[in-house]
């Protein structure tokens, strides 16, 4: 008999530093938005790849993404999802104009939705920044309609690549009425992923210190 | 999971790296974006099977067969005979491969896992019939064995079957 002992793995307190870049993120698109979008922080999971898309929405439709990179050696991207009616909303809002919905975007409004990923962008890579004590930039937002699950399928390649576990994080609309419908993902390279890992051990064991 | 078997169910979501088995009237779905969705069916028999590939190369690594080009194709050839099908007959379709965030460098995934699951359908003699590969757009996909049909459908673009 083999007296091998296996302590349980401590679970990774990924709030430590997701609810800090989603607060800061939230904070920045509810002053740009005039209070109409406020995110709070939904999950983050750790998931094999073969469960990642039952994590994702389910109806397969298009929607409306401002996509921002996180740019350098480290990675990741940050998807903010609007459906439809969200993103019509948003773009009324921002462009102080009645709701239409054409759904044709000229450079105006494709401008308006790359204002909101670069401020959403800011503010949560700042955020994560300090925690991990290193520089995190956004890249220029790419706007485009499409499937979520093909976005979200090509940015977790990454970490395929390196990993059969994924790492991601889903935000959405707090509660408020009269709220517009986003939901923002993000998924990090496998080497952000262990900055950020890395940076949350050194946390936990911190805390654990000066308990 | 490795593949996934209908018994009542008349659709399968093919998610990541799994492979969804089908026949007859059943059929199989998935969102494709720089993953290739790889369907090879026995034409005569009615039976089909569709992998949602997301990397070229396995190196080794025991993953989930449907994970990879190289494994996937090989075990859905393995898989379809031991439930009747004609391995000379067998024939494939293939979609996806996309790049969405129409992004520069060396790393083009859609590209190499395109190119990685036509070397394989290659070396293990199975005729590729069609693709629809490329682009910045992801991919609604549906494949019926009955009939070896697989439609496409794309943001902004008319539903195509090949």
């Amino acid at each position: 008999m083999n007296d091998t002992f296996c302590p349980t793995p401590t679970a990774v307190r990924w709030d430590l530093v997701f609810e800090p870049a989603t607060r800061s993120a939230s904070d920045a698109l509810s002053k740009w938005t005039r209070g109409r979008v406020g995110l709070t922080l939904d999950e983050v999971r750790e998931t094999s790849l073969d469960e990642v898309a039952a994590a994702l929405p389910a109806d397969e439709e298009p929607v409306t993404m401002v996509i921002v990179g996180v740019e350098g050696q480290a990675g990741g991207r940050l998807i903010l999802a609007f459906d439809d009616t969200g993103v019509t909303e948003l773009v009324a809002l921002l462009l102080n104009r009645p709701v239409e919905s054409s759904g044709h975007w000229g450079e105006l409004e494709i401008s308006a939705l790359a204002e909101t990923g670069n401020i959403f962008g800011s503010a949560y890579l700042n955020a994560m920044s300090q925690f991990v004590g290193a520089r995190l930039l956004p890249s220029p937002p790419h706007i485009v309609r499409d499937y979520a699950a093909g976005a979200i399928e090509q940015a977790v390649v990454f970490q395929a690549v390196e990993s059969d576990e994924i790492l991601f994080c889903r935000t959405r609309l707090s509660g408020s009425a009269g709220g517009i419908g986003v939901t923002a993902f993000f998924v990090p390279t496998t080497d952000l992923l262990d900055v950020l890992r890395t940076s949350v051990s050194q946390r936990m064991s911190a805390g654990e210190a000066s308990q | 999971m490795t593949g996934l078997f209908l018994k009542e169910r008349s659709e399968a979501q093919v998610g990541m790296g799994q492979i969804a088995v089908v026949t007859g009237e059943q059929i199989a779905r998935s969102v494709l974006g720089s993953c290739i969705g790889v369907a090879v069916y026995d034409p005569r028999r009615a039976i089909g099977a569709m992998a949602h590939v997301v990397l070229p190369q396995s190196s080794g690594r025991a993953a989930s067969p449907g994970k990879f080009a190289d494994t996937a194709v090989s075990w859905m050839v393995d898989e379809l005979t031991k439930l009747g099908a004609d391995a000379r007959k067998l024939t494939a379709k293939i979609a996806g491969g996309a790049n969405m965030f129409n992004a520069d460098g060396p790393f083009q995934i859609g590209k190499q896992n395109a190119e990685a699951v036509r070397a394989q359908l290659s070396a293990l003699g199975i005729r590729l019939a069609a693709e629809h590969l490329g682009g910045v757009h992801g991919r609604k996909v549906t494949f019926w064995p009955k009939c070896g049909t697989y439609e496409i459908e794309a943001v902004g673009h008319a539903v195509v079957k090949i």
